[in-house]
């Protein structure tokens, strides 16, 4: 009884609000690493007054979110107004659940060090030995690409409601572009993963970076071109530039977020952020063996195997991230049709031809 | 014929519209407000130098100043160069291919500092405009510009004025027309599309209405503003006192 | 989305929305009634005249010297480029001749003036198009342009440049060595912006086969400067009517072909280069002597009028300025460049998605302050 408690229960509960506070922490600071390294690439400092370097700066702004008066536009649909950045946010720190951060197995020696001191061994070995309570991840279902996918769609539910609640014309299109955008790259995205898929043969992310160690390779040496399909339709999912249309901000002011301020606006921007991570963590996961070192089966590089798993996979979480950046600072922004053309054009041509080309090599 | 025509509108060229325009500001009238007074009390000068131009007699020149320079501010004496003058075109083609095709239309041809002025009557203008477009020996296909002139106390007041430019000549020419207040003038638009807001901006400032205007309403000031402020009996202090007080809330304005 | 022939299904609407006065990529406080069929442009109404100063009015009541500092603010942007064209008017009734230094010096400005607009333009038409970066980069090299600026005439936007008959002083020591290193990177710079944009994929399908206009059309609508000479019409007017000296210099008047909002963004970028050469020309042959000429304390040109047409980095500026003799004009009247442009807007949008707006307004390159006066 106790046991499963623990399992069940108050492990999750602690890993829950250890993503919850951490991932917070992260986009706080992601929006910091963005400000810096757009600064850098266009030759200025960024942020360089709160803090050393401006360390300091996002709780700066942070607490300028909260203390802001809270506006509902006279003329909004305020329930809903209230509801869509949370329906927003919310979906965002979901899709972490099922996201492995680590192996399984992963806090074995320190669940048996801390739980041994209260309980009898059979007991602790019976949790110890329950991948949930162990694994470096909150939960490990057989579904999970299709729940983050899933879930994720949520999300922009939110962005359309906060638009169509605002009773403005701004945020009124944002809103309409964005429920289309989400609509042609979901598939595009959906078939790049579909291909991950039916080479790893499950839908468990755990067991897809599993696969990847027996394979030895990651899948992006494998299917590089699924890899860029699913970032590509990642960008645009998550919003950012070159695909930031929903929120184009010399088009639109501010696209779907016009009429927020304060709070509210910090929600939705919160979101956009955790999505970034989202997709870049999938994206790890899938293709770039979630926690492994490069290459975890050559013997000669088993010296990477010093640097923790979790560790490589936040480093690789970040390259992303950085990639995300660095995009931004180049690239000017896709008009609208011209977004639609390359979504239901060329990303899924290319996505569906993949997916047959690797279906009909798997077959022979 | 034309001869004495020409002779008759000397009104238009520059030396005499000075003084005439000058005649009713030393009149102090209701409405006319302080610029109007400056402008009179300085008046005497202006006129003698505008005569002086007339006559081609020497004013002020850059070489005069040599000496004038280190006791300011006084008048300038004789000079070395000559001042501008107006003078009768002779042997302009343009003019005498207006001429014969509009005969008493256009009034005269004259020319400053090497630029053409013809002035028209108001009757011909939009035949002359459409003819210096479309004619091959023309061909004004550019608009530069469209304005007006408020010759205030002249007996036809304003006097709206093109700059037209040939792309294939590369020349520039200036159209005078004098038109009195409550005439209307006929819109350059179905000419040159760009006449459509010059013609709403001296619509706008001078209160002047061109017929056929697409779409002449104001343009740089409010819609529901009174007054034509570029003429030249609306001081610059003048403003639509209701105006301001309806939209701006500003109770006080300076008289 | 943006289907007409799916209307006999559903019933829509066209959507009137306001772009600006508050809007950010209106260039300032330009308003323009958008008449939307889903994102399709079907009207386009530009409402103008939030910046009206009555600056011609003004004008009208000072005296020719205290009117400088006001065409300043027209086109502040440009302001060398605006105070110059009057001066030239004024100099050309009164018959003052300016010495050849001054001259020299008052056309490196003005084309320094040129490239600091348009970087300016260009920084600004990126960002309108998402290219964040660019628009850092223009700043970077139109600060360099600005220090240049402030050296000279003492400020660094409304520069009050010039007086009547050249120059208030000399250029200050110092200058020409740093007005050289900044040519000297120059090139390096503007190929870097044509780097991140010229063969950029995304800014080729944004650009190309925007707001096109034949050039016919282009004279129809009264454009000048960069937008008609994209349309392919060799019309500058420092080579069609020289002014100032400009045809003691070599310069090419780039053009385009197919005039889109592509072909005005190449012929403004090749313009900056060339006012680099007309620059790099005027140092080598710099000659000694005096800055200003001999002019008088109290300017009253003669009665009558004078066109003063200048090529500003936006156009043909001109103004027309009437004298009755005293010393007060009798009528100074703008020919702004954009105010007269601008009026292609409806034209060019018409049909245009209204991402492609902010594109034609930006290859437009307004100025408020000179649309509105």
């Amino acid at each position: 009884m106790i046991e499963n408690l623990i399992i069940y229960f108050l492990i999750p509960f602690i890993k829950i609000g250890a993503i919850v506070l951490i991932l917070s922490g992260a986009i706080a600071y992601l929006t910091l690493l963005e400000r810096k390294l757009i600064a850098h690439i266009q030759v200025r400092l960024g942020p360089m007054r709160v803090g050393w370097h401006g360390l300091l700066q996002p709780i700066a702004d942070g607490l300028k979110f909260v203390l802001k008066e809270d506006i509902v536009p006279s003329k909004a649909d305020a329930l809903i107004f209230t509801l869509a950045p949370m329906i927003s946010l919310i979906p965002a720190f979901v899709v972490f659940s099922v996201v492995p951060f680590g192996p399984p197995g992963m806090f074995e020696g320190l669940l048996r060090g801390i739980l041994s001191r209260f309980l009898e061994s059979a007991s602790v070995e019976r949790i110890v030995s329950n991948p949930i309570a162990s694994g470096g991840f909150v939960t490990d279902i057989n579904i999970a690409v299709l729940f983050v996918l899933s879930v994720s769609s949520v999300g922009i539910l939110g962005v359309i409601l906060g638009g169509w609640a605002s009773n403005s014309k701004y945020p009124l299109l944002g809103a309409l572009r964005s429920s289309a955008q989400m609509v042609s790259y979901e598939v595009a995205m959906g078939f790049a993963i579909i291909s991950v898929l039916l080479y790893a043969g499950s839908l468990s992310l755990v067991e897809i970076v599993q696969q990847q160690q027996a394979g030895g390779w990651w899948y992006f040496f494998i299917q590089p071109v699924a890899f860029f399909l699913l970032l590509v339709c990642g960008m645009a999912e998550t919003n950012r530039l070159p695909f930031d249309l929903p929120e184009a901000e010399t088009e639109l002011v501010g696209g779907f977020h016009t009429e927020y301020s304060g709070f509210r606006f910090s929600l939705f921007f919160l979101a956009e952020y955790a999505n970034m991570i989202t997709v870049s963590a999938l994206a790890v996961t899938l293709f770039w063996g979630g926690w492994l070192p490069p290459f975890p089966n050559v013997p000669w590089l088993g010296f990477l195997g010093i640097i923790p798993p979790v560790a490589w996979f936040l480093i690789k979480v970040f390259l992303i991230l950085y990639l995300f950046i660095w995009v931004r600072g180049t690239l000017p922004r896709f008009r609208f049709d011209q977004l639609m053309n390359y979504g239901w054009k060329v990303f899924l041509p290319i996505a569906l031809g993949h997916v047959i080309l690797y279906a009909a090599i798997l077959a022979i | 014929m034309s001869k004495e025509d020409k002779t008759q509108p000397p009104s238009e060229s520059g030396g005499e519209k000075s003084q005439e325009s000058d005649s009713p500001e030393s009149q102090p009238s209701s409405q006319a407000g302080e610029s109007q007074e400056k402008k009179a009390k300085s008046s005497a000068k202006p006129a003698e130098a505008a005569k002086s131009a007339k006559t081609a007699k020497p004013s002020s020149s850059a070489a005069a100043k040599e000496k004038t320079d280190k006791p300011p501010a006084k008048p300038a004496r004789p000079a070395k160069k000559k001042a501008p003058t107006y003078e009768d075109l002779v042997d302009d083609p343009l003019l005498e291919s207006l001429q014969k095709k509009f005969s008493e239309g256009i009034l005269s041809g004259q020319s400053f500092l090497d630029q053409a002025t013809y002035t028209i009557s108001l009757e011909v203008l939009h035949d002359v405009l459409l003819h210096l477009r479309d004619d091959a020996d023309s061909d004004y296909d550019y608009l530069i510009d469209l304005t007006a002139l408020d010759y205030l106390g002249d007996e036809k007041r304003f006097c709206v004025v093109y700059h037209l430019y040939s792309h294939q000549k590369k020349t520039l020419i200036r159209l005078r027309c004098a038109v009195a207040e409550g005439e209307s003038v006929p819109s350059a638009t179905s000419v040159w599309r760009t006449a459509d807001w010059m013609e709403r901006e001296v619509f706008d400032l001078f209160g002047i209405d061109f017929s056929g205007h697409p779409d002449l309403k104001r343009i740089l000031l409010p819609d529901d503003w009174h007054g034509y402020p570029l003429r030249k009996d609306y001081d610059i202090k003048l403003q639509d006192q209701v105006w301001i007080k309806e939209h701006l809330q500003i109770r006080k304005t300076p008289e | 989305m943006n289907t007409l022939e799916e209307s006999t299904v559903l019933d829509t609407k066209v959507l009137e929305m306001n772009m600006g006065p508050q809007h950010p990529s209106t260039h300032g406080v330009l308003r323009v009634k958008l008449k939307l069929d889903g994102e399709k442009v079907v009207d386009a109404e530009c409402i103008i005249g939030y910046l009206h100063r009555g600056i011609e009015k003004i004008s009208e009541n000072r005296s020719y010297i205290e009117c400088v500092p006001y065409y300043d603010r027209t086109d502040y942007i440009a302001a060398v480029a605006n105070v110059y064209g009057f001066l030239l008017g004024v100099e050309k009734m009164m018959g003052i001749e300016v010495p050849e230094r001054g001259r020299y010096i008052r056309i490196m400005m003005v084309e320094f003036n040129r490239i600091a607009s348009h970087l300016l333009w260009l920084a600004t038409h990126a960002i309108d198009i998402g290219a964040m970066t660019v628009f850092l980069y223009c700043f970077r090299e139109r600060e360099e342009i600005l220090k240049l600026f402030e050296a000279l005439f003492g400020a660094r936007l409304t520069t009050h440049a010039f007086r009547v008959g050249g120059l208030w002083k000399d250029l200050p020591p110092g200058f020409e060595q740093a007005a050289h290193k900044f040519l000297d990177e120059f090139p390096a710079r503007v190929d870097e912006y044509e780097q991140l944009l010229t063969h950029n994929r995304i800014w080729l399908a944004r650009t190309k086969g925007i707001g096109v206009i034949s050039g016919k059309e282009a004279i129809q609508w009264g454009l000048t400067g960069p937008p008609l000479r994209g349309s392919g019409v060799d019309y500058d007017l420092r080579k069609a009517r020289p002014y100032g000296g400009y045809e003691e210099f070599e310069f090419d008047v780039p053009l385009g072909e197919n005039g889109d909002t592509y072909d005005r963004y190449v012929a403004r970028i090749e313009e900056m280069r060339q006012s680099r050469l007309i620059i790099q020309q005027v140092l080598k042959r710099l000659p000694g002597g005096p800055v200003r000429g001999k002019a008088p304390k109290i300017v009253k040109p003669p009665a009558g009028e004078y066109y003063s047409g200048t090529e500003s980095p936006r156009g043909e500026l001109g103004y027309y300025i009437v004298s009755d003799g005293s010393a007060q004009p009798f009528r100074v009247k703008i020919r702004p460049p954009t105010f007269i442009g601008l009026q292609a807007l409806r034209r060019l949008v018409k049909g245009h998605l209204m991402a492609d707006v902010i594109a034609i307004i930006g290859t437009l390159d307004i100025v408020l302050g000179e649309v509105d006066r």
